[in-house]
């Protein structure tokens, strides 16, 4: 019976029920955009950063990580590569040689860091094709060509066709020297790098097979530490890291920027929840002597408390129903129409153009229940004091 | 380095009372002599890696020193000119003469326990070093202790040369640094007549440090020539990139 006289409430009282739930709706809205943004902006990032060379998983000799050394070399990619191939959850891989030289180019030289890629399966894995901004692509696998940074093409004033002198220390303790010629130029974020095919590098530098990293992607990202942790168990002798591992700073920064955004979020919230709490109690004080009646004729005080939190949470329910309705629109709108940077933002490295939302359940459930529990606890002050009402003194408020 | 490309066994008589001088000075040209040219593998191991190098080298004088790698594959062609105190690198491959700058002195030679300065300076124990007769009372070696002289740029603060009272041949070599601590350690064995004087054709340089613990360079001479003649014209940087 107070669930029916709830609903005649709401629905009696419309231009009251439809403000307070007006509040809900645009409350929950606008916390399901932000919400959308910072998991879809985040989610973009990381698929970005991600897939600009980190991979979601990545395998290494113990400590290179920490303490890389031309050394630390993972001595059987055969093996590895196999297990990784009979791996389900992991979606592609690419092995990686690192290290440092000096080039040369007439009387201009700079330091640089080398980076041995499959042109193959490095440009399935990574964004790196994209990242040329002149030239082509490395041609074949054992080609003497190399990508080179903008920094490095500037200082050493090299331009396409371009044959660079690179010498660096071998494995074996030669010195290695050889010519590469440059076939492209990559953009700001490898700008002191030097990218040539693995195997011409692993022969450059008297390394034989071995390599220094593989890099892997799953199919999603979110899952990566449960991942390399299994991972684990089927190489248990190397060091396998999620991205989150590897790229520590980047991670860590990112987790900072997201509690303030949830500080924002928090602060939306309290809006709303304000919002609520005024319209409800308003509504409450409005129907000062319908209470007293309703006490007079013999309710007991939980009834009409009841009846308070039960109107306030039909108002809830009906504003969830319908904001969900109007974020999923939103949300996919700026899916489609992210904000666009221009020019683009750098952040850790990768260059973010436009920010899009998501379309994830947690954008909704969070506050689809921010929403429910505000107006509970706001509809439970109003409510105990419509409960404490005195009859007489009620009814004689005008 | 020089104890690898010197050496000149004078005629082994020897009066049973030499000076420090004398003996130092022999010791100073017995890979040496005048001029020399030897073929040589030098071997190089550390915990990583393992290899070996084959070498020619000319010698002229103290001063000029020219080191040619014939093997493996990958480094043949490189070489190496030392022309009094200046260095030259010449890489093949990529066509290209590098000066050794003095900041790389103590850089190692091609990955070896040898530091270029070791090939450069080579300073000559009887010109800049001071060296003295220690534990006189051993009857079979002489003790020698060498410091450098004030004007000496040297990695060591004292080098103890022992050699063979009998044959005149070195036995070993220890390296003290600053300190006083023993940095490394230079063997030599096997004495076999080569290019047409007694020589140990073995010499094998191990680093005491602790990071290089382990490590070694063995030298083995297979081929030697002394005395003969070699043009001036060997020690200058076009033939440096001349093929041979």
């Amino acid at each position: 019976m107070i669930f029916k006289m709830a609903i005649r409430n709401v629905v009696r009282q419309k231009r009251r029920s439809i403000l307070t739930g007006l509040a809900m709706t645009v409350g929950f809205v606008l916390m399901s955009i932000s919400l959308g943004f910072n998991y879809g902006g985040y989610g973009r990032m990381i698929e970005l950063f991600t897939r600009s060379s980190t991979g979601h998983i990545q395998i290494h000799y113990k400590d290179y990580l920490d303490n890389p050394s031309l050394f630390k070399t993972l001595n059987n990619p055969g093996e590895i590569e196999k297990v990784l191939q009979q791996t389900p959850f992991i979606k592609g891989f690419a092995p990686r040689v690192y290290g440092g030289a000096l080039t040369f180019l007439q009387n201009k030289s700079t330091g640089v860091s080398l980076v041995g890629i499959d042109p193959q399966k490095e440009s399935k894995l990574t964004t790196i094709k994209k990242r040329i901004i002149q030239g082509s692509y490395l041609e074949s696998p054992d080609a003497h060509q190399v990508l080179i940074g903008k920094s490095v093409a500037s200082v050493l004033k090299a331009t396409l066709g371009d044959e660079l002198i690179l010498i660096s220390q071998g494995a074996d303790g030669s010195i290695a020297n050889d010519l590469f010629k440059v076939v492209g130029i990559m953009g700001e974020v490898d700008a002191y790098k030097i990218f040539l095919p693995i195997s011409v590098m692993q022969e450059y530098l008297s390394l034989q097979t071995k390599v220094h990293e593989y890099t892997t992607i799953i199919a999603d990202y979110q899952q990566s530490t449960v991942f390399a942790d299994k991972l684990k168990k089927k190489l248990p002798n190397l060091d396998i890291r999620p991205w989150q591992i590897v790229e520590k700073d980047f991670y860590k920064a990112m987790k900072a920027d997201e509690q303030g955004n949830f500080f924002f979020l928090g602060i939306i919230m309290f809006i709303v929840a304000l919002g609520v709490l005024n319209t409800v109690l308003m509504s409450v004080l409005e129907r000062t002597k319908e209470f007293g009646i309703l006490k007079a004729i013999g309710s007991r005080p939980m009834h009409i408390y009841n009846l308070i939190v039960i109107e306030s949470q039909i108002l809830a329910f009906t504003s969830i129903v319908l904001g969900t309705i109007l974020a999923i629109f939103a949300n996919w709108w700026f899916i489609h129409n992210g904000i666009v940077f221009d020019p683009p933002i750098s952040y850790g490295g990768v260059m973010f153009d436009e920010m899009v939302s998501t379309l994830e359940l947690k954008v909704f459930i969070a506050p689809a229940v921010t929403v429910s529990v505000t107006s509970l606890v706001v509809s439970i002050f109003p409510g105990i004091r419509a409960a404490r009402i005195v009859p007489v003194k009620a009814m004689r408020v005008v | 380095m020089k104890f690898l490309v010197i050496f000149l066994l004078l005629p082994t008589a020897f009066a049973n009372t030499l000076s420090v001088k004398e003996v130092m000075e022999k010791f100073d040209k017995l890979y040496r002599s005048t001029s020399s040219y030897c073929e040589i593998d030098m071997l190089v191991e550390t915990k990583n890696w393992k290899r070996t190098l084959g070498l020619k080298i000319w010698t002229k004088g103290m001063d000029n020193t020219l080191i040619h790698i014939t093997s493996p594959k990958k480094d043949a062609g490189i070489t190496t000119l030392r022309r009094d105190k200046l260095m030259w690198n010449y890489f093949p491959k990529i066509n290209k003469v590098i000066k050794i700058p003095p900041s790389m002195m103590m850089g190692q030679w091609m990955g070896s326990d040898f530091n270029n300065d070791d090939l450069v300076k080579e300073n000559t124990f009887l010109n800049d070093y001071r060296s003295k007769f220690i534990k006189e009372e051993d009857k079979e070696f002489y003790f020698i202790e060498s410091n450098p002289k004030s004007e000496t740029v040297s990695l060591w603060s004292k080098v103890i040369t022992k050699i063979k009272k009998s044959d005149m041949l070195p036995i070993e070599q220890s390296f003290y640094d600053e300190k006083g601590v023993k940095k490394r350690i230079m063997e030599f064995s096997k004495i076999e007549q080569l290019g047409g004087k007694l020589l140990p054709t073995t010499l094998t340089l191990k680093p005491l440090s602790k990071n290089k613990l382990g490590n070694k360079t063995v030298i083995i001479y297979h081929k030697a020539q002394f005395n003969l003649p070699i043009k001036d014209s060997t020690f200058t940087r076009a033939s440096l990139q001349k093929r041979r």
